[in-house]
């Protein structure tokens, strides 16, 4: 008899990658602001 | 020669409407993310439920059955943990009894009931792996998702943060030394799930 556990679903590792990407936008636009202030004060 | 104190502030002008204008595309994405996980969180609730769904008579039909553990379990918690593991397989028991060791650990909270939900919590464990593929697949994706969610707060604090350093005032100390906790939380979860680091790359 296996004891392997059930990894998550693939519709749950679907959402999981979906927020990272979103985080990763949200990182990213944020890193693009900061660009635009140093800008700004150059 | 032009007046600092101009220039100062058209700067600070400057810095705030870049920061106008950019904070929604920032905000829209956080948003998206919490909806996508609270929709999955809500839908894994509801498979739990309903695969571990029994019948209010079934349930009154079994609690007159098992009543001389259920109603001795304050004074022999023990006797608890081995109707529970005997009558793991049956899940009209395993919930009486599953509700009953939640009544004993806060009725006893503050004596020894942590010694109880201590054998308790590793008798779950140990017979875990005999619930059905679906109940633990629910359980699962449930784990899942709420380690995903607070993985969404700490990412939420962390872009907070930063967007309150480009504020014309910086951070305050306190802020300062609140962000690597999140910094840390979001890093952990990238690294243990085998994600690219969310951290931005230096443009270059």
């Amino acid at each position: 008899m296996t004891m392997q556990g059930p990894q998550e679903s693939p519709r749950v590792l679907e959402i999981g990658q979906r927020v990272h990407g979103r985080v990763r936008a949200a990182r990213s636009a944020v890193a693009a602001l900061s660009g635009r202030v140093t800008q700004d004060h150059e | 020669m032009s007046d600092p104190r101009l220039s100062i502030e058209g700067r600070r002008e400057g810095v705030e409407e870049v920061l106008v204008e950019g904070r929604p595309a920032v905000e829209a994405e956080i948003s998206a993310a919490r909806r996508d996980v609270e929709d999955a969180l809500a839908a894994a609730e509801s498979r739990l439920a309903e695969v571990t769904s029994v019948s209010p008579e079934a349930l009154a039909a079994r609690a007159a059955v098992i009543s001389p553990v259920l109603s001795g379990a304050m004074e022999r918690p023990e006797a608890l943990l081995n109707a529970y593991r005997r009558r793991f397989g049956d899940l009209t028991d395993r919930r009486l009894l599953e509700e009953s060791a939640q009544v004993v650990i806060d009725g006893l909270a503050g004596s020894d009931g942590g010694q109880f939900a201590q054998g308790w919590n590793a008798l779950q464990g140990e017979l875990s792996m005999q619930r059905p593929p679906e109940e633990r697949q629910a359980l699962d994706d449930r784990a899942e998702l709420s380690e995903l969610s607070s993985y969404l707060d700490s990412a939420e604090r962390l872009v907070r943060l930063d967007l309150a350093a480009l504020e014309p005032g910086g951070l305050s100390d306190g802020q300062m030394v609140a962000r690597p906790l999140p910094e840390a939380e979001v890093n952990r979860y990238e690294s243990a799930h085998g994600l690219e680091s969310s951290q931005p790359r230096p443009a270059g």
